[in-house]
């Protein structure tokens, strides 16, 4: 009966996904395109993980009853030897670990899939725009060696400067190329990674509007202690200690400590504290790394704020002087490219400051 | 050889050099206000790692002795032999097996020491990486002091109708530019701060009133360097021929054994073959390793050469630093420069004398290092 209702709830879980996947797939299909928001992209490779979750789950429910029978079987275990004494009181704790831990692996693999979709989500997203950085410059270009051409061919340039036009327009259309080669190549990887057949037409990720807080905003020394806690390598090193005590606990109720097992066990328990210590401090180093990161991406984006605004400035200035024909064309087209350039700047350290705080919101288990 | 190169080692780091924590004095809980790297050895060998790897030691020995005692008392090659080849086998271990157990048994010995050795070239990279980020701080500190001159100047012009709203605001983004800047240089030294605190056991915010990386140069010439790496690839070389040797004698053990196997001519050609055709391998890599081994010893010593005399290029360079300020300095006397020139002038000397000091470390932490690969 019991069984029936677990497989009933597990059914419906099934077709829940399978009607979210086909509606997901359906508003693809009849929408815009292929074009998706960063969040569907998520849910579809949620989705289509589905079995992958569904066989750790089963993996899971082993470990599950083979605690329940460890912590069943414990208090009828005799005491008499150390291999009983053994499956009486540590047996129901490397049990516990197992399913426990299994249970946190399952969920870190979830997230570690959700930071990568939404890593290469913002890929694309920045590709996209440096495709149309490119094409921007290569119009410019293009009508740079247009003129330079009307200058040759009138004798006011030379054959050597104006190829040098043309090399411009050449190298910049291999840029283009190489981008979109890229671009393809970043498609790929993100079909595997959505697990869906690269025979499918590529999807297209929404632009965003990147929205973020200063990274003091943030109470380190809260969010280190809040990790700790709830850290999958912190619980597995802290059980492994727990373990190792009772072992050698064990150890020195059976064993004389001249024998070799002794000397074994109270090695490995020593090494389990101390794989303990070395896990807390490397963690707290990682997230007081990871923070700085922030820090320092987060002051790039103040930077190239700053600098976009002198640039659009620039550009306004040497507009209105353009109307005005004070400056000429290729003097107004310079201080436009610098400010596309400082737009694309801008928008990359914004990528970057958004990545690593994908980044550190894994390490602290957002 | 060996002695010979850790006596070298042991006189090299004691040679010019701050000592802190002496074998005799008692165990620092506290940090002293100026640190070297051989506090920082000091503390990385108190940590729980190093006791470990001494009890795994412990833990390994017995096995290994009680082998050698096996091997020591074994006087017959017959025994546990079923084979011809075995039988070969049994009289290779009674010549070199002793000799080879007695030397895995002094390598785990010597291993944590090793291991400790290899760790202080990590260490001293990573001092002066701390180090080289505090510097880094202060000379942003002054970097930044410049800018705020300069963007003080810029909004005086700009207010008094000067200087143009272009000017003004290239002189700001100059100025968060070096805020940036400094702000960058706290956090790298902050992460390299973090980084050898982790490694030496510490806190990892501890901070140090002083870090100490003065140091003469460990050799005054490179007269030693070349033969070091000589006598290397001759142990070298030696070790491959001391394994065609083993083959040999190998070879010789199961020919002699023809009489004694009369049925198993054919089995003992077999292993004759296959005992052949590795000794061919043998002498083959003996050939390959005498013209790669040679070149990379060749380019190692003369890379350290190389490195060497780098210093003395870049003595010369500050020499010519020290030329260009007192051309600017005269220049501002002259009124024909600001002050801030002179002021980068100067700084630009720091920068390249605090450069010489980092490169002199280095050449010894190299040096160390090179010692350490040296030897046989």
């Amino acid at each position: 009966m019991r069984k029936d209702v677990v497989h009933m709830k597990k059914s419906a879980k099934i077709l829940v996904m399978v009607i979210l996947v086909c509606w997901i797939s359906t508003a693809m299909a009849a929408g815009s395109g292929n074009k998706i928001s960063i969040n569907t992209a998520i849910d579809m490779a949620m989705g289509n993980n589905q079995k992958q979750n569904e066989l750790t789950d089963i993996k899971i429910e082993e470990y599950k009853i083979n605690y329940d029978e460890a912590v069943r079987k414990a208090p009828y275990t005799s005491i008499t030897s150390y291999g009983s004494s053994y499956n009486r009181y540590v047996s129901p704790i490397v049990t516990e670990k197992v399913y426990e831990y299994a249970k946190m692996q399952k969920e870190d693999a979830n997230r570690l899939l959700k930071l990568n979709v939404y890593k290469q989500s913002l890929g694309l997203i920045v590709t996209y725009e440096n495709i149309a950085y490119q094409e921007k410059l290569l119009e410019v270009d293009q009508k740079k060696q247009q003129r330079a051409y009307t200058s040759y061919k009138a004798n006011q340039m030379s054959y050597e400067a104006y190829m040098g036009y043309e090399y411009t327009v050449e190298s910049r259309k291999d840029t283009i190329a190489d981008l979109k080669y890229g671009l393809d190549k970043k498609n790929m990887d993100f079909k595997i990674l959505l697990n869906i057949p690269l025979s499918e037409e590529d999807l297209v990720i929404e632009n965003i509007e990147f929205t973020y807080d200063a990274p003091d905003t943030i109470d380190l020394q809260k969010v280190i202690e809040e990790t700790i806690t709830s850290d999958s390598n912190m619980y597995s090193k802290t059980m492994d200690v727990k373990i190792q005590e009772e072992v050698i606990n064990l150890t020195k109720k059976f064993y004389e400590d001249d024998m070799a097992v002794y000397w074994q066990n109270e090695y490995n328990y020593k090494n389990a504290i101390n794989s303990k210590e070395v896990a807390l401090v490397n963690l707290e180093y990682n997230i007081r790394v990871a923070y700085n990161n922030l820090k320092t991406k987060y002051n790039k984006i103040e930077l190239a704020k700053m600098n976009l605004d002198i640039k659009k400035n620039a550009m306004d200035e040497a507009n209105v002087k353009y109307q005005k024909e004070i400056v000429n064309w290729d003097s107004y087209i310079a201080a436009v490219n610098n400010y596309r350039a400082a737009r694309y700047s801008f928008l990359t350290n914004e990528y970057n400051y958004m990545i690593a705080k994908a980044d550190f919101d894994f390490l602290i288990g957002k | 050889m060996k002695k010979a190169i850790i006596l070298i080692l042991v006189l090299l780091l004691s040679f010019g050099f701050t000592t802190y924590a002496e074998d005799t004095q008692p165990v620092l809980d506290e940090v002293p206000d100026k640190i070297d790297y051989k506090w920082a050895m000091d503390q990385y060998s108190k940590r729980e790692e190093i006791n470990l790897m001494y009890m795994s030691v412990e833990m390994s020995l017995p096995n290994l002795e009680e082998t050698l005692e096996e091997l020591k008392e074994r006087t017959d090659p017959i025994r546990g032999a079923s084979t011809p080849a075995m039988r070969a086998n049994n009289m290779v271990t009674m010549k070199y097996g002793i000799a080879e157990q007695e030397k895995r048994i002094e390598d785990l010995k010597n291993s944590v020491q090793k291991n400790l050795d290899q760790q202080v070239i990590g260490l001293r990279n990573s001092l002066r990486s701390v180090y080289a980020s505090e510097k880094n701080v202060s000379f942003s500190e002054r970097s930044l002091r410049f800018a705020k001159t300069a963007f003080d100047n810029a909004e005086y012009y700009y207010s008094n109708g000067i200087g143009t709203l272009s000017s003004l605001k290239s002189a700001m983004y100059n100025y968060l530019s070096a805020q940036v800047d400094l702000e960058d240089a706290k956090i790298a030294f902050e992460n390299s701060l973090m980084s050898f605190n982790r490694t030496i056991g510490m806190d990892l915010l501890t901070v140090y009133k002083e870090i100490d990386i003065d140091e003469t140069l460990m050799i005054k010439n490179t007269n030693n360097i070349k033969p070091l790496a000589d006598q290397k690839y001759e142990s070298l070389i030696k070790a491959k021929e001391y394994e065609i040797e083993k083959e040999q004698y190998r070879k010789e053990s199961l020919e002699s054994l023809f009489s004694i196997y009369p049925n198993s001519k054919e089995h003992i050609l077999e292993e004759l073959e296959t005992i052949e055709e590795r000794i061919s391998d043998l002498n083959d890599d003996l050939i390959q390793m005498k013209i790669t081994q040679r070149r990379y010893y060749n380019e190692r010593a003369q890379a350290m050469i190389d490195s060497f005399d780098s210093i003395d290029d870049t003595k010369e360079n500050i020499a010519e630093l020290k030329k260009s300020y007192n051309k600017t300095y005269s220049q501002y006397l002259d009124k024909d420069i600001g002050y801030v020139a002179v002021e980068q002038s100067r700084l630009n000397i720091e920068k390249a004398e605090n450069n010489l000091k980092q490169q002199i470390y280095n050449f010894n932490t190299s040096y160390m290092s090179y010692l350490l690969e040296m030897e046989i």
